[in-house]
């Protein structure tokens, strides 16, 4: 493993390619009497923007072009087997008769779920003033983004007839008719549509500064031209920071109960539902923290390797991952909690139905994909107590990639081991994926990294206006401008002058 | 000892080739540090100018006050937003699936309030974020693609690593000499001035 | 049906066709239609014209327009003669016939299109109920893998033959003689009577008949008992108690239906004011639909019968001819369970009866009517009938002197009237293949170019029971007339026509040998009887049985001795298939798919052992297994299915058919290919020697084979395994709340209802009072539900054959099937409870969409697809639905069907024609479900509407309800108050599935009572 990584080390690397190799730091001890930075290095404002936009600037790097190649071919997948299954209907599906939601509902609970690390990192975590936000918000927020467009493709493709899908929107039909706003679907189309448009105003809000930036560096004509169209004529401004940042402030804070609302609304297609297993108040609560839980783990799965492709290690410091580490493992154990909750719930609630649901998940048929649920996501994260693996990158990003998965086959438990084994034991069956299945799950994936491969190369990856106001912060400013102000005499001048 | 700093400043003027005599529409000071900028803002300020700006690479705290700038009203456009979404949500479910083509689902209501929380809270969040967005373009004048200030090479980094003012052609304050003297002794490392 | 039948203006239609074809009104007609051919029409009198006459008449009288005969679609509509009216569909009284046994049936013909067939229920000896095989025959009308014309071989060449050259070899084979006949039993005295003429006029015929599954045993039987074949026709309405030796009564039996009907009378009567329920006994080796009905199963192997029936006779203690007495006395004491059902059968003198079945030597045939006529059942519970040709052998000694008079070279010419022995009989030391070969001239006459038809040298098509006229006698001896609903679809030929095609130079018609050899009972007025006889559909009072029985004797000792020496160790039993019978239906999509009422297993014929033996084998559900009897030896996949005797393997025939020319092997088992029968199932027929066919059973060898193979079954798709956890939660009742869902109350003789009443409630799950949270919806009109009683429900599926037939219901195929994606709207859960797991209670339980007034799947869907109407049906709108299938999900009867594929995609002509045009055909992504058949209900009401009267009581009968044979679904209006509907679900065994979900089903359910023997009563 080691050998190999060395090996692959002056490929995967980008070092000759200018980008420095920046130092790893430890900034993660923490004592009250001294702050530790949240930038190592000795950055200002000059050598953090020429850091983040050589990112974009510089050619693209071999590392860059194999991941972006591999994440394209995979999803060429959907290109095939997308057509092939309207083509030939869902029956390309494992889907059954007891059995009506297989995969491609768990995809979309699970991507949506990754879709709600950025907005929190970015709404919650603002709100709260948490500073060290600033370093990874862009990126989780593109993540966010890139993760609903896949959530999104899948409510379209698992209906019977896709090319009727619209149907669901609140237009008017040939047959005059409008949605029927009882069901927990059509919340979901507006839940899931207010979700997206809200994310994207936001993500694409904090990079105007950025983009003016990068239009205001950019050489090539082209590049000035797209960056001076996406920038807006952005002159950094005061009186615009003055109403921007007001906005931002505002939509930080219609963003925070919109990411609650989100996946609670989506656990309402099972908690409205009466299918045992599914039935169930825990679910809201339950599946946001989920969603956050997944979430910041994939965060950590793309930041991980990113910040030592792209030298940010003093940008995304060891600090923030930590950091990061410490909210994966309380979600963690608030899912964990939630297991056992439901288990009580059903013993406590003496329906027979309900019992047999949550004993047929742990110990029927599809037990194996419940104990690979427990021990991701449970038990996994309970690693992160000792600060020598919350702080080991190794660590982390395997752990990372446990509670990914672990996530899906909690989605997988919820969806397809109650419906299997509901109440008319005569109707029970057994679920199989076919290869459409299979095909169509990984190509998700790889729109999901192609869209992400693209964003690091053309986008700026890390917020760079908020980290120059970071910077300031730890800089000692004055405090003299505000009295000045307030007593307008010359006095000013020599402190001017000097 | 002012005198001899403004003889160092050198004040550069930047012209359309083409156009028939050409007017100072722009005058841009850069300053070194946002503290600097914070002085000069409060001196600019205070000389009574009306069409002047900043421009910093990052929110500079304290220049509101430092420049006089009065809140925004965007909260308001909001609310409005807000107010529209929720209303307009739960009208929309209750006319379509109660009035305009009511159907009979699970023996219920053809209406009622909590079926349609979800719908119209998303709608509200919808049309406020849409608001504050929307808003923030309108009360900005964005996007507005050219302004005089790309002209000049050095406002190149008002978005990276450099503070300006920006004093308008139009200020009735606006004469090259004078301000580019009181930019001077305030700081500024260098003056221009945008003819068009 | 009476009533409609009878103010349906078609009644011109049972006026004689080519009187009507002579009529003035109708030469001018037809001359306008057909200028050039009309003069011909009616001066040639050969078949083929008169049955263009007839196709004609009928399309103008009310029948058939252009269905067959594209010029009829173009009748002017000024000229319609009066009758005639476009998409009404009219019904015609007919008969199907099984083992020599005429049903009665009335078919629905639509523009001249057959598309349904059901029971006649004027019929003296039928309630108008009909087998899931009976309403299944109209789909096989339209089998487009029915052969179309005749064949021959030319030059090592299979060609195409005209029927002049067919009639022309016919001829000279007639002439030539030494011709041999292998026809199929039947009951036709008009086949009889061609059979008299072939005797008499071809020098040295030789008639032979031949049946896969037959009664002979039963001949037998009667016969040692009464000297004379008799057959035994059995009134169980009056049975209280019943003992079935190995028998089925209720399933596969050829009066199966007059029988279950009967024995519905006795479980109903357990409500009457003094309430009264029978006692049924079965002792079986495998578990048949009587025995899953059966208060009391005793699993014993069919080899042991014999000495059961003994012991029986001797606890019975009724007279016996001596040497038989003196056998019985020998046989060892019966146990505590016999000596009960002996106790029983005297406490109940005149109201008991036994039962053998056909796997039954004819010894024990004769035990059984010697106990019944010592019990005093002869003309209470038991009524005798006179057989057809009592004097000729056993059908296993025919095909055994065939084959010697084939080997001897006395035949020229053998001639297969719809047999099929290279693939249903026992080799005879050569195969029939062989025996064939060795004559020189061979015929086979059939609707299936099949096994047989191949080995011959010439195939004529024969026709459709619905393309042919003919009669039989129903099992009480009626005379029951069949008539053509359609012409020819491939212009074949039937069994009488093809004979005398063979005898006469000028061919007689079918319509004038039939009607001719029924003038005997026609009263003064030929044509008056005639045309009543068509319009009802038998020949009222033609029933030869009677109440007394013929003088016993003895002599018969000595075979019941011989049957009582069964050798021990395994057996092996060949079952009559539940769907394809002997195989004959195998083409049958619709039969294919309909699951086994007993293993629930579709599209296969498995190896069914005792789930003892099973973990003794270590074999689960699907293993392979070998069984070898008779030096002959096949691999089968295992069945392990509870109630089975131990030592007992019992296997389904009729598969492994091989109909198209392919090599044989597995073929696609897809529905669109035309023969659908290849290389579906196994050949069980390969184990069947002739000992085996002779004492119904054969002794095997059991091992277990490498290997697995998928059953696709609709129901436990884990297999019940006691061994491993899942298994046992299968099987575990706690778990599964069967006793929640399908209620069943245990009692005596005489039920109490009060105490029934609380029983049923008890069985329910304990939940709150269900209250909405919200003001429900009132229903102002008629509020439509249904009643099912599983007192009554005997599993028999014929519902879901009609519930397909009604609604279009496409056919899936196996490999859907294994994925769960059949497509029934109406299904029959067959659930096992108890803790024997080797002879549990099993219980048949009919589930469909319950219509919920509070349906959880409408609220769930998207974009308002499926939603409530005023009357309360829950209706699935199809081009609304998008197919999210949520509302599936959240069914908690899963009840709803979702078209994965499009299963209806080009469909071929012929099968087109079968479609119920009142029903739409589902696209590919739409949900669908049972809608309470909406378009009969929309069409009583139309008809209730046009004859300016209320609906009443019975106007709306699903498909389901009209064809179960034990009246176990009754269906109406919940705010009539009188009606049948209301008064059953008020009943004290009522009970709403699932109604702790406050769903408020509009179906209600009526528990089962079971009447175990205790031992307490006398």
């Amino acid at each position: 493993m080691k050998e190999v990584l060395d090996k692959l080390s002056p490929i995967l690397r980008p070092e000759f390619t200018g980008n420095a190799e920046s130092p790893e730091i430890d900034n993660t001890a923490y004592s009250p009497d001294n702050r530790t930075p949240l930038l190592t290095g000795s950055d200002d404002n000059t050598t953090i923007t020429d850091k983040v936009c050589r990112i974009v600037e510089q050619k693209p790097t071999i590392g860059w072009w194999m991941f972006f190649l591999l994440s394209f071919s995979v999803l060429g997948l959907l290109g095939v087997f997308v057509p092939f299954l309207i083509f030939w209907g869902v029956g390309t599906w494992g889907v059954n008769n007891p059995v009506g939601w297989g995969y491609a509902i768990v995809n979309f609970v699970f991507w949506i779920g990754i879709g709600h690390a950025g907005t929190l990192i970015s709404a919650i975590l603002f709100l709260f003033r948490q500073k060290w936000r600033t370093s990874i918000n862009r990126a989780a927020e593109a993540m966010t983004i890139f993760a609903v467009i896949c959530a999104g493709m899948f409510p379209g493709i698992h209906v019977g007839r896709a090319w009727f899908a619209y149907w669901m929107f609140p237009i008017p039909n040939q047959m005059e008719l409008w949605p029927n706003f009882r069901s927990p679907l059509v919340w979901d189309v507006f839940a899931v549509g207010t979700y997206f448009t809200v994310s994207l105003m936001f993500w694409y809000m904090g990079m105007i500064p950025d983009l003016a930036t990068l239009r205001d560096r950019a050489k090539h004509s082209v590049r000035k031209f797209a960056y001076g169209i996406l920038a807006m004529g952005w002159t950094g401004s005061h009186r615009h920071w003055h109403v921007y940042e007001r906005a931002y402030l505002l939509l930080a804070a219609l963003a925070t109960p919109l990411v609650l609302s989100v996946h609670s609304v989506v656990s309402f297609d099972f908690a409205v539902s009466q299918v045992a297993g599914w039935h169930s108040t825990i679910f809201p609560p339950y599946f946001v923290a989920g969603a956050i839980f997944s979430g910041f783990a994939m965060v950590m799965t793309l930041l991980v390797p990113a910040r030592q492709f792209f030298g940010l290690k003093d940008v995304i410091t060891l600090k923030h991952l930590e950091n990061m580490n410490k909210i994966i493992m309380l979600t963690g154990m608030i899912v964990g909690y939630s297991y056992a909750q439901e288990f009580f719930i059903a013993w406590y609630s003496g329906v027979k139905v309900e019992k047999f649901a949550f004993i047929n998940r742990a110990f029927g048929q599809y037990a194996w994909a419940y104990w690979i649920m427990v021990s991701c996501n449970v038990l996994s994260p309970q690693i992160f107590w000792f600060k020598k693996m919350r702080t080991s990158i190794w660590v982390m990003f395997i752990v990372s990639i446990l509670v990914n998965i672990g996530m899906w086959f909690e989605r997988f438990v919820i969806v397809v081991t109650s419906l299997a084994n509901d109440y008319t034991t005569s109707a029970w069956d057994y679920y199989t994926p076919k290869l459409t299945d299979v095909a169509i799950l990984l190509g998700a994936f790889g729109l999901f990294f192609t869209l992400f491969a693209l964003f690091c190369r053309f986008m700026p990856f890390v917020a760079m206006s908020e980290l120059r106001g970071v910077l300031a912060a730890a800089t000692p400013a004055t405090s003299a401008p505000s009295e000045q102000s307030a007593s307008a005499d010359t006095s000013a001048k020599p402190t001017a002058g000097s | 000892m002012n005198t001899e700093m403004l003889d160092t400043l050198a004040v550069e003027t930047i012209t359309v080739e083409d156009s028939v005599d050409p007017k100072p529409v722009l005058m841009l000071a850069e300053f070194e540090t946002a503290d600097l900028l914070l002085v000069a803002a409060a001196q600019v300020r205070d000389q009574g100018f009306r069409l002047w700006d900043c421009h910093t690479p990052y929110p500079v705290h304290g220049l509101d006050d430092a420049m006089g700038i009065r809140p925004t009203l965007l909260p308001w456009i909001v609310l409005a937003g807000g107010a529209l979404g929720f209303s307009g949500g739960m009208l929309m479910q209750g006319w379509m699936n109660a009035v305009d083509y009511p159907f009979l689902v699970s023996g219920k209501p053809f209406w009622s309030i909590p079926a349609s929380i979800p719908v119209g809270f998303e709608m509200t969040i919808l049309f406020s974020a849409l608001g504050s967005f929307l808003g923030m373009l309108l009360l900005n004048g964005l996007p507005r693609l050219y302004r005089p200030h790309f002209r000049s090479d050095r406002f190149r980094r008002a978005t990276a690593d450099r503070f300006f003012i920006s004093i308008d052609g139009r200020d009735r304050r606006f004469d090259v000499e004078s301000n580019a003297r009181l930019l001077g002794e305030l700081g500024a490392t260098a003056v221009e001035v945008i003819e068009e | 049906m009476k009533k409609e039948i009878g103010t349906k203006p078609g009644k011109a239609l049972w006026r004689s066709l080519d009187e009507y074809a002579d009529s003035p009104e109708f030469r001018t007609l037809l001359e306008k239609e057909f200028p050039n051919h009309a003069p011909e029409l009616f001066h040639s009198t050969s078949r083929r014209h008169f049955l263009k006459v007839m196709g004609a008449s009928m399309a103008l009288a009310g029948g058939l327009a252009g269905c067959h005969w594209p010029q009829q679609q173009i009748l002017p509509h000024t000229s319609r003669p009066q009758g005639r009216a476009p998409g009404v569909p009219v019904t015609y009284a007919s008969c199907w016939e099984q083992q020599e046994v005429a049903e009665g049936v009335l078919v629905t013909s639509y523009d001249g299109r057959p598309i349904r067939v059901d029971g006649n229920g004027d019929h003296p000896f039928q309630n108008g109920a009909a087998t899931s095989q009976i309403q299944a025959s109209v789909l096989g009308l339209y089998d487009p893998g029915r052969s179309s014309e005749p064949s021959h071989d030319k030059a090592g060449h299979r060609v195409a033959a005209s029927w002049d050259e067919a009639a022309e070899m016919l001829r000279a084979a007639g002439r030539a003689g030494k011709v041999a006949v292998l026809a199929a039993p039947s009951s036709s005295l008009a086949l009889a009577a061609m059979r008299k003429r072939v005797l008499r006029q071809v020098p040295s015929a030789q008639w032979y008949e031949w049946a896969p599954i037959h009664r002979d045993s039963e001949r037998l039987g009667t016969e040692q008992l009464f000297g004379r074949p008799t057959r035994p026709v059995a009134d169980l309405s009056r049975a209280r108690v019943l003992v079935c030796l190995d028998a089925d009564p209720l399933m596969n039996h050829p009066a199966s239906l007059a029988h279950s009907s009967a024995w519905a009378s006795l479980r109903t009567s357990a409500d009457d004011d003094e309430p009264l329920l029978s006692r049924v006994y079965s002792v079986e080796s495998t578990l048949s639909v009587t025995g899953s009905a059966a208060d009391v199963r005793i699993p014993a192997r069919t080899a042991d019968i014999a000495r059961i029936a003994a012991q029986l006779a001797a606890a019975t203690g009724v007279p016996l001819p001596a040497d038989v007495a003196s056998i019985v006395a020998a046989a060892e004491p019966a146990d505590q369970q016999i000596l009960q059902m002996a106790a029983d059968l005297k406490s109940h003198p005149g109201n008991c009866l036994v039962m053998a079945g056909d796997r039954q030597p004819g010894a024990v045939h004769a035990l059984a009517h010697a106990i019944n006529i010592g019990l005093g059942a002869a003309g209470k519970t038991l009524r005798f009938a006179e057989v057809e040709r009592g004097e000729r052998p056993p059908h296993i000694d025919d095909l055994e002197s065939l084959a010697n008079r084939i080997r001897s070279d006395e035949v020229e010419t053998l001639l297969f009237l719809g047999t099929n022995p290279v693939y249903d009989a026992p080799a005879i030391n050569e195969s029939w293949d062989d025996l064939i070969a060795k004559v020189p001239l061979t015929i086979h006459v059939g609707d299936h170019e099949d096994e047989t038809a191949r080995a011959c040298q010439w195939h004529l098509n024969g026709t459709h029971f619905l393309e042919e006229w003919g009669e039989g006698r129903s099992w009480d001896g009626t005379i029951t007339l069949r008539q053509p609903l359609i012409a020819p679809l491939y212009d074949g030929r039937s069994c009488i026509e093809l004979l005398s095609l063979l005898l006469d130079d000028k061919p007689k018609s079918g319509h004038d040998m039939v009607r001719a050899v029924l003038e005997p009972w026609a009263g003064a007025d030929v044509d008056a009887s005639w045309r009543s006889w068509l319009h009802d559909g038998f020949i009222p009072g033609s029933s030869n049985a009677v109440d007394s029985a013929p003088e016993m004797r003895g002599g018969w000792g000595a075979a019941l001795e011989s049957a009582m020496q069964a050798p021990e160790g395994d057996e092996i039993v060949f079952l009559g298939d539940h769907s394809l019978f002997d195989g004959r239906y195998a083409n049958n999509g619709w039969l294919q798919e309909l699951p086994d009422p007993i293993t629930k297993v579709t599209w296969d014929n498995c190896a069914l052992i005792a789930p003892s033996r099973a973990t003794e084998m270590g074999v689960k559900t699907g293993d392979l297994i070998q069984l070898s009897t008779g030096g002959r030896e096949l691999e089968m996949p295992a069945f392990v299915l509870p109630c089975m005797n131990p030592r007992t393997v019992a296997v389904a025939l009729g598969y492994g058919r091989l109909l198209s020319d392919r090599a044989a092997g597995r073929l696609s088992r897809k529905p669109s290919l035309y023969q659908i029968a290849d290389g579906v199932g196994f050949d069980t027929y390969q184990l069947r020697t002739m000992e085996a066919v002779r004492a119904g059973y054969a002794p095997v060898s059991v091992s277990r084979a490498s290997g697995t193979y998928e059953l696709a079954t609709t129901q436990d798709h884990n297999p019940i395994r006691p061994d491993d956890f899942m298994g046992d939660l299968e099987f575990n009742e706690e778990q599964r709340r069967i006793g929640e869902f399908a209620r069943v109350v245990e009692t005596g003789f005489a039920p109490d209802a009060g105490d029934v009443a609380a029983q049923v409630q008890e069985a329910g799950p304990h939940h709150p009072a269900l209250e909405s949270l919200w003001t429900e919806h009132e229903y102002k009109s008629h509020r439509w539900a249904m009643t099912i009683d599983l007192n009554l429900c005997t599993g028999c599926s014929a519902c879901m054959v009609a519930c397909q037939s009604e609604n279009n219901i496409a056919v899936v195929g196996k490999d859907e099937v294994a994925y769960g994606r059949e497509m029934h709207w109406i299904r029959v859960d067959r659930y096992f409870s108890g803790d024997d797991i080797d002879n549990p209670e099993v219980v048949h339980q009919p589930l469909t969409c319950n219509q919920c007034e509070n349906a959880p799947c409408e609220q769930v869907c998207p974009v308002a697809a499926t939603v409530h109407n005023e009357e309360g049906l829950n209706d699935m709108v199809y081009n609304r639905c998008i197919g999210t299938r949520y509302c599936s999900n959240n069914c908690p009867y899963k009840v709803r069907r979702f078209n994965y594929f499009n299963n209806t995609k080009s469909p071929s002509a012929t099968e087109q024609m079968g479609y119920n045009p009142a029903v739409t055909i589902r696209a590919r992504g739409v949900m669908e479900k049972c809608t309470y058949c909406v378009q009969r209900i929309n069409s009583s009401k139309i008809r209730a509407h046009n004859e300016r009267r209320e609906m009443v009581d019975g106007d709306v009968l699903p498909a389901c309800a009209q064809t179960c044979p034990t009246r176990a679904i009754t269906f109406g209006d919940l705010a009539d108050p009188q009606s049948q509907v209301s008064a059953t679900q008020k009943s004290h065994r009522a009970y709403k599935m699932l109604a702790e979900l406050n769903v408020k089903p509009r179906t209600s359910y009526m528990a089962k009572l079971r009447n175990p023997a205790t031992g307490e009563e006398g």
